[in-house]
């Protein structure tokens, strides 16, 4: 896969998308594989005993081996959502009335349903804050503002239920990586290449919880005083699934190649290393401690709404600004009026953007720095 | 009209009707979390007409070039008269042409709307 896999740039051949932690572009695969369903293979799954029905079921939950093999793990701890913010309210709903423990990193995803769920919420900034083991851990395996990740092998060790937000991970990093020590693991099907209304929940032990959500698909009977789940993961899934997005996710995750995004991020970040003198100014996490091609920045002179502007008129440089649903991480480092975020992507983002955002950044720096 | 030419970037700097008016009528707070952008209003009135108009905040060119020039179009104006003003009396007062980037329509308006809020419930 590589930059002529993705057709946006047919229409804006310029175009240099640094917001890929935000959401990444979309393979043609995957979008033909969206279409491909809802055109020729599309009817609701299970239950229905004609052949559509069961050539979609089918294909659906080949999408589910598809993501269990993906992650190392098996169909039945593959529950789908609408989203990682949707499969990490699941997996914090579990521990609701028990003290929480997260990172200052954490997205409002994980933050909030934990500052809502706990008894008690405890915020650290390093796994070596933890001295006795944390009764629940709900943490990021990779931060969606700096290239920062924590060492889940050892959060394992410090904590009885670790809960993995895995969103920005997957993107960057293997997941069968870490699988083995995680309780539950979440990420969006959006940003890894697949389409928009899909997430994904892995539950280690999937039968020891009750769901969040109720519905129809999720019983297996019910009376006016009983209910009796369906077996893992359809308990977890009441209503219509995400039938046509699981297919087209599976061809997502088939593109991916951890080799190739590793060397791809690598190159990046040597780039990064070499403009070392110009980013560290601004960029609120140190250059040299950053573990994959993300950057913020904080400019005192402008407004972030106006950085990102310029980037795009001067550049044609796609940025995301403002606390990056990290409201509290922004508060802790002093960020009060947000940040400007930079993510490049191994495959659609080559020498020649990373050239074109620092002539960008420079003529910016140049042009409005004395503003301060 | 590049919304960061020096015109613009000048009001940025030394913005028109900038500061506190002591004996304020009105004191109208607006603030926009989602982006940190923040003003105070304050409008001199008498007999329905403001007679001055200023601001204290921060923000984003964008918003401090819109409530700046918002504050001088409306010294002498009714405050009935204000009611009519919309995005685009704004974007035709600064001459800034945000169609191409709705979203920083919101930094234009950041005090016209509380403004005209606070006004309809005072009429």
């Amino acid at each position: 896969m590589d930059k002529s896999d993705f057709p946006i740039f047919e229409r804006y051949p310029d175009l240099v998308y640094l917001d890929s932690a935000a959401t990444t572009l979309k393979p043609k695969k995957v979008i033909e594989a969206l279409s491909d369903f809802y055109s020729y293979h599309y009817a609701n799954v299970h239950r229905g005993t004609y052949r559509l029905s069961e050539e979609a079921t089918e294909m659906f939950e080949k999408a589910r081996e598809s993501i269990a093999h993906f992650l190392g793990a098996s169909p039945e701890q593959i529950i789908f959502t609408k989203n990682a913010t949707e499969s990490l309210n699941m997996a914090i709903s579990f521990f609701r009335g028990l003290p929480i423990t997260i990172s200052i990193y954490e997205h409002n995803s994980v933050f909030v349903p934990a500052q809502q769920y706990s008894s008690r919420l405890k915020i650290i900034e390093s796994l070596s804050n933890i001295y006795h083991k944390e009764e629940v851990l709900a943490i990021t395996g990779a931060s969606n503002v700096v290239g920062k990740t924590f060492d889940i092998k050892e959060a394992r060790d410090l904590s009885h239920n670790l809960i993995v937000d895995g969103t920005q991970y997957v993107q960057h990093f293997n997941p069968k990586n870490i699988i083995k020590y995680v309780d539950f693991f979440a990420f969006s099907g959006h940003k890894i290449y697949g389409p928009t209304g899909i997430g994904v929940l892995y539950i280690k032990d999937p039968e020891e919880w009750e769901p969040l959500l109720y519905g129809g698909g999720a019983v297996d009977s019910v009376s006016i005083d009983m209910i009796k789940y369906a077996p893992s993961p359809y308990k977890y899934e009441p209503g219509t699934p995400p039938i046509a997005e699981a297919w087209a996710l599976k061809t997502a995750i088939e593109l991916i190649d951890y080799e190739i995004i590793q060397e791809g991020e690598r190159a990046l970040m040597k780039l990064m290393e070499q403009e070392k003198d110009l980013l560290e100014q601004y960029s609120i996490y140190p250059i040299s401690e950053t573990e994959y091609p993300q950057l913020s920045f904080q400019f005192n002179f402008l407004h972030h709404h106006d950085i990102a502007h310029l980037f795009d008129k001067k550049g044609n440089i796609a940025v995301r600004t403002g606390f990056h649903c990290t409201h509290m991480f922004h508060q802790h480092i002093g960020a009060r009026k947000g940040t400007v975020r930079a993510s490049f992507n191994p495959y659609y983002n080559d020498k020649n953007d990373f050239s074109i955002f620092i002539k960008t950044f420079r003529h910016i720096v140049e042009e409005y720095g004395h503003l301060q | 009209m590049d919304i960061y030419n020096e015109f613009y970037i000048n009001i940025y700097k030394n913005p028109f009707n900038y500061g506190k008016i002591e004996d304020a009528d009105l004191v109208i707070e607006t603030e926009k979390p989602s982006c940190g952008d923040k003003a105070t209003i304050y409008l001199k009135i008498n007999n329905g007409t403001i007679e001055k108009a200023s601001f204290e905040g921060s923000g984003c060119v964008v918003s401090i070039v819109g409530t700046s020039l918002l504050m001088k179009d409306i010294e002498g104006k009714s405050l009935k008269a204000v009611l009519n003003y919309t995005p685009e009396t704004l974007m035709e007062l600064t001459g800034m042409d945000l169609k191409d980037n709705p979203s920083r329509i919101g930094c234009l308006t950041l005090a016209l709307d509380p403004l005209k809020k606070k006004i309809r419930e005072l009429l």
